[in-house]
């Protein structure tokens, strides 16, 4: 009806009535434009780009992550008491449980096992006592065993074996023997305030520090170089017969390969010449009381060696730490030299080596006065190193290095010394535990600052190799949790650290440091110029748009009503 | 009478005390113990072209004293544009002096630079702290500290209220900078920070810190200029800064067995030859600079304990010994003798 009143008044042609129709029309094109705009604008547009300005994020577990704060990290263990008397087995058992209720790291069960004087019989040594097939076999396991007649071996009441037994005199009274265990559980086998330590020390670094074993321990990492290096500052007068790779094999390869769970080992060794000391060390003459002419080193430029010395050493090649293994020979004319302590005196054992705290460790072997005395032979003289010497030594320090702590005295307990074999399966075990530990800690804390960042920083785009790392981190580290709690030792390590590598792979990722320039007042500066100046002339048409619309609605209604 | 009585005893007591005060040589027990364990360096120049000759000379002579004092240079990281010894425009070819008298040519024939050039940018920087680095970055160009380094962070360039210009094209803010400290701190990456700036408005770089032991030391406050020291005529340009010159000033008389504080490192350039006042920041770290060796951030001194004993380990039988030492002998070939590679890196292949 209106076109064809349109075309009527458009025969009539007044012009002011065909401006109208044609207005009107105009109108309705303009409102139609206006329209078209704001959908393409408001409801296409700006959708679209809200979706492709989107930061690519990987949704992040945080709670979880939130609640590692609270997880409880527990030690669970079983140790087994086995007495010729159950009821004296049992009277321990409750005196032990007594004495480790209060542990906050370490949830014991104490049982009691029956034992057969017969087992024992055949025992005549503590060697045999080793090979009964008694002994616990899971990593994390302990036995106390009762053995009648231990005064036939050593004056000890209590003696700790080379694998997971601790054997104890029956003839000392009950509540002695309770303390006496207790105390070589505490600070032997659990270790208990050294793990609080470690796991303080890491979490609140400004509070506490870590004891001596932790601030020599070496990081955790899963591979480790091991640098053997040999000084020979004159190899003109004094020339080494000595088969090092032949000796690393012989003596440092068992160790290594009992340490094999913990991390991996490349052991190279190297020979320097003509490189010197730096310090100059005094000379002690005869008359002086200790007898021969020597050199004497003081203890307090032993660190002056190791600086120099360093610059040489091809230690820096890879990014794993690095283990440096040092014997020093010094020529015949400045041989033999001795460290002296700082009280004026040497070290007992006439042992001169010395470690440095995560480096490694440095040993003067002296020259025999045979070969340097002998002044028929020309030069260059030989000399076959005394091998088991230099690689005790070697042994002692790459054990302190590792981790396996020094052992505080405690009177009548002693241990079963080590012959060739390097380690002990409890001080393992206790090895175990820390690194655990050590790993679980690095990976929660890692994983806290991480999820910080990350949800203060909107913009950091979060790809799926950093989100599937995560993820696995706080799976392996709830998981390790769990079975740290059930004593599963070497699971729980091999868990921790997945933990800990896939946090630390997490955490490095190149990637986390894209669109960090890109704060909000620079987002506002760059969009607010391009879209104001385009969305104002929409907003407001969209009032005229709505009168229009409910104008047009309004006079339909009209309409309807005529 | 009296008089001699009173003459002798006096100069009995300043025997005394001359005898006592040359008693100590080594390091003093109560120095606050140092937990540290080894020691690194990051040495930033953060401006190229000829013009800044000084800032190359400036970082180029701390490389040297760190250098001296004991710092390995597989611990030291050093970034400079390093355009400056072969620049056509330097009359000595090869060199770069930070004197007048052209002593000491702090370029040296074994300096490391890390980063050189173009590789001197923020991001390159800030993934060197962070320790973000892209796989297959080399050793040398990583930070690769651990909770027991003390580190030591030198900037020298141009500054400005709150950032540090690099290389004429970016800028890094301070909040960046403490942003960074922070997630080093995070990771445990550090045990202590001395960060020391030489630029102009230094003061400013250094007030967004917010984590623990952090000492820093700035040429100059916010509103204040650093200047630099001499002109050499023969070069051209202005050779040296001087809170650096001052700074170097002390550290040339610094052994690496030295007793002086960084407390009097902190003192070393007044305002009147500085002519900008010198600001440190303290209330971040825990001890009394008074109290702290120069060479806990300077130098290199491990920590080092007696070993007592050894393992005792059973001797392998002298018998298989000498079967395969004789096999050895046999087949073994002169052994060649060759110079220390400088990057070994043939040694961990496989």
């Amino acid at each position: 009806m209106t076109s064809d009143r349109g075309m009527i008044l458009k025969e009539e042609t007044s012009d002011g009535s065909t401006k109208g129709e044609d207005a009107e029309d105009n109108d309705a094109y303009r409102i139609f434009a206006a329209i078209a705009y704001a959908v393409v604008l408001i409801v296409i547009g700006l959708p679209l780009w809200w979706k492709t300005t989107d930061v690519y994020r990987v949704s992040l577990p945080y709670s979880r992550i939130a609640a590692l704060d609270s997880l409880d990290v527990t030690l669970g263990m079983n140790i087994s008491i086995s007495t010729i008397d159950p009821a004296r087995g049992g009277r321990l058992v409750a005196d032990l449980k007594d004495i480790f209720k209060t542990s906050k790291l370490f949830q014991l069960t104490f049982l009691a096992l029956p034992l057969e004087k017969k087992d024992l019989a055949s025992v005549h040594s503590p060697e045999d006592l080793e090979n009964a097939s008694l002994q616990p076999r899971k990593p994390g396991e302990l036995l106390l065993l009762e053995v009648p007649g231990l005064s036939r071996f050593t004056a000890n009441h209590v003696l700790a074996g080379l694998k997971r037994t601790v054997y104890f005199s029956s003839e000392t009274s009950e509540s002695e023997s309770a303390v006496k265990l207790s105390e070589v559980l505490e600070s032997w086998l659990l270790q208990e305030k050294s793990l609080r330590q470690t796991v303080a020390a890491m979490t609140a670094p400004t509070e506490t520090d870590q004891d001596r074993s932790g601030r020599r321990r070496m990081p955790t990492a899963a591979e480790y170089d091991i640098m053997i290096t040999v000084v020979n500052p004159e190899p003109e007068k004094l020339h080494l017969n000595w088969d090092l790779p032949q000796a690393v094999q012989d003596y440092l390869e068992p160790l290594l390969q009992e340490l094999s769970l913990l991390a991996a080992y490349a052991v190279k060794s190297q020979w320097l010449y003509f490189v010197t000391l730096n310090v100059q060390p005094k000379l002690v003459t005869e008359t002086s009381g200790s007898g021969y002419q020597h050199y004497a080193l003081a203890e307090d430029i032993l660190p002056q060696i190791i600086t120099p010395l360093e610059k040489k050493l091809a230690s820096h090649v890879s990014r794993n730490p690095c283990l440096n293994f040092i014997v020093y020979i010094p020529p015949c004319e400045a041989a033999p030299l001795h460290i002296y302590r700082r009280q004026g005196m040497r070290v007992k054992g006439g042992v001169d080596a010395f470690l440095s705290p995560r480096w490694g460790g440095i040993v003067i072997h002296n020259p025999s006065s045979l070969i340097c005395h002998n002044t028929s032979v020309p030069e260059p003289k030989e000399y076959s190193p005394d091998t088991a010497a230099i690689m005790g030594i070697f042994l002692a320090q790459l054990r302190l290095l590792m981790g396996i702590p020094e052992l505080k005295e405690i009177s009548r307990v002693g241990q079963l010394p080590l012959s060739t074999v390097s380690l002990r399966q409890w001080e393992f075990d206790a090895l175990l535990r820390v690194r655990t530990l050590e790993q679980l800690t690095s990976a929660k804390l890692t994983l806290q600052s991480l999820s910080q960042l990350l949800g203060e920083i909107s913009n950091i785009v979060i790809n799926d190799a950093v989100g599937s790392s995560i993820y696995r981190a706080v799976n392996c580290v709830e998981h390790a949790a769990d079975l740290l709690k059930t004593g599963q030792l070497d699971q729980a390590f091999n868990e921790s650290k997945e933990a800990f590598l896939s946090a630390e792979a997490a955490f490095t990722d190149p990637s986390l440091l894209a669109l960090l320039y890109f704060p909000d007042d620079q987002k506002y500066a760059v969009y607010i110029p391009l879209f104001l100046p385009v969305m104002i002339p929409v907003i407001l048409s969209l009032k005229s748009i709505h009168a229009w619309l409910f104008g047009r609605m309004n006079f339909k209604t009209k309409l309807k009503e005529d | 009478m009296a008089n001699r009585i009173i003459n002798m005893l006096l100069i009995l007591l300043l025997l005394l005390v001359s005898s006592i005060s040359t008693i100590r040589r080594s390091v003093p027990e109560n120095f606050a113990r140092a937990g540290h364990t080894n020691n690194w360096a990051v040495l930033v120049d953060t401006s190229r072209f000829w013009f800044n000759y000084r800032h190359v000379a400036n970082v180029l002579s701390i490389y040297r004293s760190v250098k001296r004092l004991g710092i390995p240079d597989s611990q030291i990281i050093l970034m400079v544009a390093d355009d400056m010894a072969c620049n056509p425009r330097n009359p000595r070819p090869a060199t770069v002096f930070n004197n007048a008298n052209q002593h000491i040519n702090v370029y040296g024939d074994d300096v490391e630079v890390d980063y050189r050039g173009y590789e001197v940018t923020v991001e390159n920087f800030v993934r060197l702290l962070t320790g973000r680095s892209p796989p297959g970055t080399p050793r040398s160009k990583q930070l690769l500290t651990d909770e027991g380094s003390n580190v030591l962070v030198y900037l020298t360039g141009h500054g400005g209220d709150g950032f540090l210009k690099f290389q004429d094209s970016e800028e890094v803010t301070s909040q960046e900078l403490a942003d960074a400290v922070e997630q080093m701190w995070q990771k445990r990456r550090y045990h202590e920070i001395f960060f020391m700036i030489d630029t102009c408005q230094a003061a400013s770089l250094y007030e967004k810190f917010y984590s623990p032991n952090i000492l820093s030391v700035a040429s100059s406050l916010v509103g204040e200029d650093s200047l630099s020291h001499h002109v050499d005529p023969a070069i051209g340009v202005y050779i040296i800064d001087r809170y650096t010159y001052y700074a170097l000033d002390f550290l040339e008389r610094v052994e690496p067995d030295s007793t002086k504080t960084m407390g009097e490192f902190l003192a070393v350039c007044p305002k009147r030859v500085c002519i900008s006042t010198v600001g440190v920041r303290k209330d971040l770290f825990s001890r009394d600079p008074h109290k702290v060796l120069i060479t806990d951030f300077f130098g290199s001194l491990r920590p080092v304990e007696l070993t007592v004993s050894g393992l005792n380990v059973t001797a392998i039988p002298r018998t298989q010994n000498r079967t395969r030492r004789s096999q050895k002998e046999r087949e073994v070939p002169d052994r060649k003798l060759q110079y220390a590679k400088q990057f070994p890196t043939f040694i961990f292949e496989s």
